[in-house]
């Protein structure tokens, strides 16, 4: 018979995994949601707006995937979270190479998120 | 004798970490939640009803941060010298010694182990007392 304390923690468990099949299942919309913002870069790094809303994006994706147990993508949206950190400190939105090899980062991340989570 | 730890004010913007939290706190530790999604609602007549002993507060959010929403807090009737405690996933040694040179008694890193957070809030409570 289990006792008290194991059955809270199945208890808790079943409620992470069921969390965790939300999660997985707000990704695609999540993914739209960057890439609106990337567009928006892209056509103007200026947009401090875009740059703001990228950043909630993968902060937000990094804090949950890494509270359900998804540490590769917690661990890639919080290297990219970082990443727009330095350019808006550094004040280097305009900087060509910086913000393209972000921009294509940003890409590739994306694509490994639709490959890895979406289109299995 | 020690206070004991039973209600606890959290706050934090992600829906998916609060869910998690807010399980894993009410469920595995048996306390009593008062949820926040911002630091502006956190500072709502609520949360004077509520009377947290503990507040546990999210450091990145829009809007109002973190330590903005704390320093807010402390200018509440009753919660000057209300207990702390961050949640972030910046915790390098300088960004921990600034969370507690705010007042914060502790930090607990991000992502958080479900299964943990309650022990660790328990832990950083009696170390304060």
């Amino acid at each position: 018979m289990s006792t008290d304390a194991e059955q809270k923690a199945n208890e808790l468990e079943e409620a992470i995994r069921a969390l965790g099949v939300v999660f997985i299942g707000r990704i695609p919309s999540a993914l739209t949601s960057m890439d609106d913002e990337l567009v928006s870069i892209e056509k103007d790094p200026q947009n401090q707006t875009a740059w703001k809303t990228l950043h909630r994006h993968l902060h937000s994706m990094a804090g949950s995937a890494g509270t359900f147990g998804h540490d590769e993508l917690g661990d890639r949206a919080r290297e990219l979270e970082n990443r727009i950190n330095d350019i808006l400190k550094a004040g280097d939105v305009t900087s060509d190479p910086v913000r393209l090899a972000f921009i294509l980062d940003q890409r590739n991340f994306m694509a490994w998120i639709s490959k890895q989570y979406v289109d299995k | 004798m020690a206070p004991v730890l039973t209600k606890i004010l959290y706050v934090e913007d992600d829906v998916d970490i609060q869910s998690v939290a807010k399980i894993a706190l009410e469920i595995v530790g048996g306390f009593t939640l008062h949820s926040c999604s911002s630091g502006k609602e956190a500072l709502g007549p609520e949360t004077i009803k509520f009377a947290p002993d503990l507040v546990l507060l999210d450091v990145m959010m829009p809007e109002m941060d973190g330590p903005t929403t704390l320093k807010n807090l402390r200018a509440m009737a009753g919660l000057e010298k209300i207990p702390v405690i961050f949640m972030t996933a910046k915790v390098q040694v300088s960004e921990v010694a600034y969370y507690k040179s705010l007042g914060a008694i502790g930090v607990i890193a991000k992502p958080f182990d479900p299964m943990q957070l309650a022990t660790q809030i328990r832990q950083l409570w009696t170390d304060n007392q």
